[in-house]
């Protein structure tokens, strides 16, 4: 069942712009973080208004962050559509996206979960830490992957943890053990998660058809671009920054060297996912048996975001 | 093949043999790197695979890896400065072999055990620069790393005793290396370096104490009143680059440190804070070295060191300048930029005393 993030009184009627740029914002999104949120509500039999309140929190906060990012980063397009700063000029995507993390912390104090606020909070403090670090990486061609995963730890996988953990506090299950758990198992699928979308930039697994080289483009080396790029000479490292296209990256970096280099990400994020199967195996043997096929739905996650399987 | 992990928290009995790799002769427990570092003092995973067969030469360098020979410099340098300077009477071959390779043996016995005292405290698990990385990386296990510090630090005693006998003066300076080591291991937990006072203890390390041990055994009738004033010089100029390395370090972990929630001085100072501080220390460095050079009495062509000097420390002044992020690249290069001006502050000051001696 799809779930319904907002009504139309959620937001105030007086001000139709913002009405109107939220319908842009939340039309095209898969909201895959609201489904992870509705599926794990099944299996704490919370009630419709409680998983409601979890998934609209998430993806409020995800499409703060957004409309954010696209104006610091200058992304023109989002969603395939003009980025919400081109089309309603940049006040009014500042102020929307505040405006979508104050309604978070008014609807969370309302409902009075004080783990559940302090959970949220951590994360969009998180998240603005880590756009304001990777915006000093533009143009830091030399940095390490560990480096950048500690951004993205900060960024993508805060969102995950959250949706691992909130849950739980809402069940007012504080268990630290637990929870230093679900935020391990949150970390690795954030950092899967990144680098999945990082290798859509070099047209790898895109299905969608996004656009490629995006990233190098604005000057910033994602995950997969310092990882092909960690053993080459400088000269070679320079012809890369300039690349264009595809094409391009394959006559610089060689097309049989890229394939191989594309082997050994993958084998490196094996362990990553093998490492997540880990942690669930140890989720599964501290939580309810009414709470344990739970996790043979986390185990299908791996699949879906780094091998991008439907 | 598939992989195996195993995750135990300190309560576990089986935590420290873990950690050690003493649970088995035929397998060796990783522990994952985690970025949730929160978690990782008390509750680590461990990767668990064979132990790796390494060749000779793979062996070999791996060792030299635990040797810690990049930052060597810190060690070496101002003894080996010392040992050129005019005036002091050159003490025979075996007397400065002696000395030399009791200090290189401290080198790695001391960065060994640091090595060895990360990882057993997890500090190692959060940073994933910090120490040699050889335990970390499963090349070798945490009590074959204790067992070669220990061994250095021993053989570093015994290649000192000889010294030691003829100029017992030396002792004085080994106790007191020893008491800001021990003050060091005291708070292990947090790390040596991770102090701020950490920051002095390195700074009178391989500062005054290197510079005035070493001027000891040189000159058997060494006095404070003789040339103290050009020891006490060399001795600060070689004090800060060791505190501008130990600083470029924790600037370098700035980010992981604050989360763990350790107080180091880069951490309290902030990012542009610390980095101001840096950029003070290089100047003063330079600075002093400049000083010491103007007391040397150079002529003409003999300038082109210190200029050769100055013009590398102006380039890791620039260097400093160009840092922007506490994840960027550079700031990660930090450390080895420091211990490069040294080596070569010291190459050129080496050669103008040898020049003038």
């Amino acid at each position: 069942m799809k779930l319904k993030l907002y009504a139309p009184d959620d937001f105030p009627s007086y001000l139709p712009k913002l009405n109107a740029l939220y319908d842009d914002l939340f039309t095209h999104g898969k909201g895959f973080r609201a489904k992870l949120i509705q599926k794990m509500s099944f299996y704490f039999k919370f009630e419709e208004s409680q998983t409601l309140l979890l998934a609209q929190t998430i993806e409020f906060v995800h499409n703060a962050s957004l409309l954010h990012d696209d104006l610091v980063d200058r992304s023109s397009l989002r969603r395939d559509k003009p980025a919400a700063w081109l089309k309603y000029t940049p006040e009014y995507a500042v102020l929307a996206g505040d405006y979508l993390l104050a309604r978070v912390m008014v609807n969370l104090s309302r409902y009075g979960n004080l783990k559940l606020i302090q959970l949220t909070s951590e994360v969009i403090s998180d998240l603005l830490e880590g756009e304001w670090i990777q915006d000093s990486l533009i143009e830091d061609w030399d940095v390490s992957l560990q480096q950048l995963d500690r951004v993205h730890n900060l960024k993508t996988a805060s969102l995950f943890k959250w949706c691992m953990r909130a849950p739980f506090y809402m069940n007012e299950n504080n268990d630290e053990e637990l929870h230093k758990i679900l935020a391990e198992l949150g970390s690795l699928l954030g950092i899967l998660f990144q680098r999945s979308d990082d290798l859509l930039d070099f047209d790898i697994r895109n299905y969608e058809g996004k656009a490629v080289l995006s990233d190098l483009k604005s000057g910033y080396m994602n995950s997969f671009a310092a990882f092909l790029t960690r053993d080459l000479d400088e000269r070679k490292k320079a012809q890369f920054r300039k690349c264009e296209s595809i094409t391009d990256v394959h006559t610089t970096i060689g097309e049989d060297a890229f394939f191989e280099k594309l082997d050994e990400f993958d084998e490196h994020n094996k362990k990553v996912i093998e490492l997540y199967k880990h942690n669930c195996e140890m989720l599964k043997s501290i939580i309810t048996a009414e709470q344990a096929p739970m996790v043979e739905e986390f185990l299908e996650l791996p699949g879906i975001l780094y091998w991008r399987k439907a | 093949m598939s992989t195996r992990y195993v995750t135990l928290t300190r309560a576990d009995a089986d935590f420290l043999p873990y950690l050690s790799g003493t649970f088995s002769s035929t397998e060796s427990a990783v522990p994952v790197d985690s970025l949730d570092v929160a978690t990782q003092n008390e509750r680590v995973t461990f990767h668990i695979g064979p132990v790796k067969e390494l060749s000779l030469v793979q062996s070999l360098l791996l060792w030299a890896k635990l040797f810690r020979w990049e930052i060597l410099p810190i060690s070496l340098v101002p003894p080996g400065v010392v040992l050129l300077m005019p005036g002091f009477q050159h003490p025979s071959f075996w007397q400065m072999a002696l000395a030399l390779f009791s200090v290189m043996a401290l080198h790695s016995g001391i960065f060994s055990l640091n090595d060895y005292v990360d990882h057993m405290t997890g500090v190692d698990r959060v940073g994933e620069n910090s120490g040699s990385r050889v335990i970390q990386d499963g090349n070798i296990k945490a009590f074959h790393a204790l067992r070669f510090s220990l061994g250095a630090l021993f053989l570093s005693l015994c290649l000192s005793l000889p010294l030691i006998l003829l100029n017992p003066t030396l002792l004085v300076f080994g106790l007191l290396a020893a008491i800001f080591g021990a003050f060091g291991y005291i708070y292990a937990r947090s790390g040596y370096r991770r102090l701020i006072l950490g920051g002095l203890s390195v700074f009178i390390v391989f500062g005054p104490l290197l510079v005035f041990g070493m001027a000891t055994m040189a000159k058997p009738d060494f006095s404070w009143m003789n040339q103290t004033a050009d020891l006490i010089w060399l001795s600060l100029v070689f004090g800060f680059c060791a505190t501008m390395y130990s600083q470029s370090k924790q600037l370098a972990s700035q980010l992981v440190d604050h989360q763990v929630g350790i107080r180091t001085l880069a951490v309290r100072l902030g990012f542009d804070g610390a980095k101001y501080w840096l950029l003070f220390l290089a100047h003063v460095t330079i600075g002093m070295s400049l000083y010491v050079w103007t007391r040397m009495g150079l002529v003409e062509i003999q300038w082109l060191l210190p200029a050769y000097a100055t013009f590398v420390g102006v380039r890791f002044i620039k260097f400093i300048w160009s840092i922007q992020s506490p994840v960027g690249s550079r700031t990660q290069r930090l450390g080895r930029e420091a211990i490069y001006y040294e080596f070569i502050l010291g190459l050129c000051m080496a050669l103008s005393f040898w020049l003038l001696g």
